[in-house]
Order: C-alpha cells, then structure tokens, then sequence
C-alpha cells in the first residue's frame, strides 16, 4: 500500500475517502469513555477485547485486517 | 492468522462494540460498513450466487476465466466455502451486474465496497467511471490500478497460488517430454 500513490489518485479523481473504521470505532470508544467515566482509553478497548496496536494497525492498515495475534484472540 | 480468522476477528469486533457501545443495527452496518463488511450476510449465501450465475446465462469456462477464478477455487465456492471478496467481486464484474446489484451480492456474503476503504474506492470508481466498456475493460483497470497502488485486488494466497503452481508442474512436465523427445529417451 503506498500512501503518497493513493493519495494522488484520489485527488486527481477528485474522491475523498469516508471516515474509516478505525476513526469511527475510536469515537465511539471517546465517547463511550467520556459517559462511563472512565480513565483511559485503554479501560474501553479492554471491554471489547482489542488493544490500542489493534486499532492504531487497522488506522495504517485500513485494507487489511490485523496479521499479529490479537489480545482478544489469545 | 488465517485470512477466515483475521474476518471473524473483525466481524467480532464490531459485535461486541455493538454491545458496548450499544448501537442499533443501522450504526452497527455502518460501522461494519467502514471496514468493507456487512452485518447483513446470509447462510444460504452460495444458493443466491447459484442462482445469479445462472440468471446470467453464461458458461461457467468463459465466467472463470473473465473472473480469473480457477476452477478448483470455484469447486470450492459450490460446495459452500465462502469465497474472498476480491474472488467475489471479480466473479460479479464478470457476470456483468450494476453496481447496485455487486454491493447487494457482497453484502449478502457479509461484504461491502466501501468508500472509507482506498482499495473498494478504486473498485467503485471504475464500476461507474466504465459500466459502458464491458467488464473485461473494468477489470483490467481495476487491477493496473491497483497494482500501481500496490493494492492487491486478489487474495494471493487462497486464489492464486494453486494455479501458479499447476501451471508451472505442467510446464515442467512439457519440458521434460520435449527433452525427452530431443534426446530420443
């Protein structure tokens, strides 16, 4: 996957990219964290069996999904 | 982790954050959305390719090599084996469908062209950019596309490699009777 290359294409078709999983799922996690009162968000993840490399690989990977055994999976 | 365990993960993920996060189904599709999933697919998946590809009067010989499936893969896919969806898509664009009717196929395997995703987003554009070219012309660009992207449209692993392998014992079998024949053995 080459950023740089993707992102040229998409501008010289005048695409944009939607909002990807990996943000939506984090703004459900801040908003998730702020109503719970909870202190990190680490504490979310946890609940739902991922951990902060998880989501941060899907943010760098969003074609893939994660190749390095999962917290949750273990 | 095996390419079937890397989607369950995900399909898993969205799940429990539906729990956690208590979304509805519409919020939890839009969520798997993002990913390229769907929450929507169904078991008797196979039945319904069975019969679009049959709606589509074309010869299974000519559907796979369009497609660019082999004919192992497509075995596969017949007797129930969920097929990736790059096998899908491409099986799809060869049958020649809109666009509407790809994502309700996908969608019924548990997928989704996404626009949050680089790759589906090449894939959409070109599905509208050549409905007018024929999909031998759509495919071909979707793949020059994203091999220049380095996006791979198919799963190498489970689509590919058997073929390459084949082809490559016939062709040194062929080799070796040619040999043969040259040497008078």
């Amino acid at each position: 996957m080459n950023y740089k290359k993707i992102q040229q294409w998409l501008d010289s078709h005048q695409l944009t990219l939607d909002e990807s999983f990996s943000y939506a799922f984090r703004e459900l996690a801040k908003k998730f964290k702020k109503t719970n009162k909870l202190a990190t968000l680490d504490e979310v993840y946890c609940l739902i069996g991922v951990s902060k490399q998880d989501v941060s690989y899907w943010a760098v990977n969003p074609c893939g999904t994660r190749t390095k055994k999962s917290s949750a999976m273990r | 982790m095996r390419n079937e365990d890397k989607k369950k993960f995900r399909y898993e993920i969205i799940r429990r954050a539906a729990e956690v996060f208590a979304l509805s189904d519409r919020e939890t599709e839009t969520l798997a959305n993002k990913a390229g999933l769907s929450t929507l697919g169904r078991e008797d998946f196979t039945e319904i390719l069975r019969g679009t590809i049959a709606s589509r009067r074309i010869s299974q010989h000519l559907l796979l090599g369009q497609a660019d499936v082999t004919e192992r893969m497509f075995e596969y896919i017949k007797k129930g084996k969920r097929p990736t969806k790059e096998t899908l898509i491409a099986i799809a664009i060869s049958l020649d469908l809109e666009t509407e009717m790809i994502q309700e196929l996908l969608r019924q395997a548990g997928y989704i062209l996404s626009s949050s995703l680089p790759n589906d987003m090449v894939i959409l554009f070109y599905l509208r950019e050549g409905q007018y070219r024929g999909h031998r012309a759509v495919l071909t660009d979707i793949n020059i596309t994203l091999s220049d992207l380095e996006l791979p449209l198919r799963d190498e692993e489970s689509a590919m490699k058997p073929t390459v392998i084949w082809v490559s014992i016939s062709y040194l079998g062929s080799f070796a009777d040619k040999i043969c024949e040259m040497h008078g053995c």
